[in-house]
């Protein structure tokens, strides 16, 4: 084989493993974001689902329900004799251990009027959060936050 | 290429377009040769690639599934009229003997998947839940179409609110899904 043909068959062998990475980064490095933003959308069914099932029961022996019990928790009420906040926090631990929590460690819990917050739980700086508009009996708009990580 | 510095110049151009000629079959045989690992490497790949596209079709399908199965008017709760996010514990015994009569016609639609409703708050309780006994149970297995042979398995799990209209309250359980690929 010539001198020019052996370079002309080294410069073809560089091409071709350049191509070779390049598919490889288009494969591992293109495909595999797309797939991490469609798993999104179950952790955010996760957590809109598991709001909206936590908020539905009823505690205390079914003789108020988990809304209320917030409510009260942010004006410093008692629920069943107790600290209202302290309560939910234990009876949230219960339901939170009987569930188990698919793939995530942490959680957030808040209740909100307006700017004025009260944590129940504070683990989760960022992650999948969830939120739900509540009413009391007169007409006060409270949000409860749900936010795992 | 020394060959033809050799006296006979018939014979010299002979052997040179001999040696040419070997050396075109040589280039044919070898292009042949990356052509057939070419298309063996491509034929797998397509291969791959319909296998993971079908994998990510059950994904989605599962995750779709997850997503708007609560929903369903067969599945669906409500209060007073008014529909609400939660699941009828009472439809579930009832889809299970509709999806068991129209066996055919879920299964187009659903495919190969099970679905299980675990009750799991206030109380859990292991005892499966069916036509018989509606009361005194917490495992409601509504749907149930398994391949002969599974290859693999997708599995997705949230929590659900389950109402019982009977005693108008609500509960907590985790509605499971699997699908299986055959």
């Amino acid at each position: 084989m010539r001198k020019g043909q052996m370079e002309i068959v080294g410069l073809m062998v560089v091409v071709i493993i350049i191509i070779i990475g390049a598919l490889f980064y288009l494969k591992f490095g293109i495909l595999h974001k797309e797939q991490e933003n469609t798993d999104l959308s179950i952790q955010q069914s996760y957590t809109i689902n598991w709001l909206n099932a936590i908020s539905n029961v009823n505690i205390c022996n079914n003789t108020i329900s988990y809304k209320d019990s917030l409510i009260e928790c942010y004006n410093d009420g008692i629920v069943c004799g107790e600290n209202a906040c302290g309560y939910i926090k234990s009876e949230s631990d219960n339901i939170i251990h009987s569930i188990g929590l698919k793939d995530y460690k942490n959680y957030s819990f808040w209740i909100q009027k307006g700017d004025d917050v009260k944590y129940l739980t504070n683990e989760c700086k960022t992650g999948v959060k969830a939120d739900e508009i509540l009413l009391d009996t007169n007409g006060e708009e409270y949000t409860i936050n749900f936010r795992l990580c | 290429m020394g060959l033809l510095s050799f006296g006979n110049c018939g014979m010299s151009r002979q052997k040179k377009g001999q040696l040419q000629l070997q050396e075109t079959i040589l280039a044919v045989f070898v292009f042949v040769i990356i052509i057939i690992i070419g298309m063996f490497v491509f034929v797998n790949y397509q291969n791959n690639s319909i296998k993971k596209d079908f994998d990510d079709f059950n994904r989605i399908k599962t995750r779709i599934n997850i997503i708007t199965l609560n929903d369903i008017p067969e599945l669906g709760c409500s209060k007073a009229g008014i529909k609400e996010n939660c699941v009828d514990d009472l439809k579930l015994i009832a889809f299970k003997n509709l999806a068991e009569r129209r066996k055919a016609e879920y299964a187009e639609n659903l495919g190969y998947m099970n679905i299980t409703f675990y009750q799991v708050y206030p109380e859990k309780n292991t005892k499966e839940c069916d036509k018989d006994n509606l009361e005194n149970c917490g495992v409601w297995n509504i749907y149930e179409n398994k391949p002969k042979t599974i290859t693999s398995r997708i599995r997705e799990v949230t929590p659900v609110s389950l109402y019982n209209v009977k005693e108008d309250k609500y509960k907590i359980a985790l509605m499971v899904i699997e699908v299986y690929n055959a």
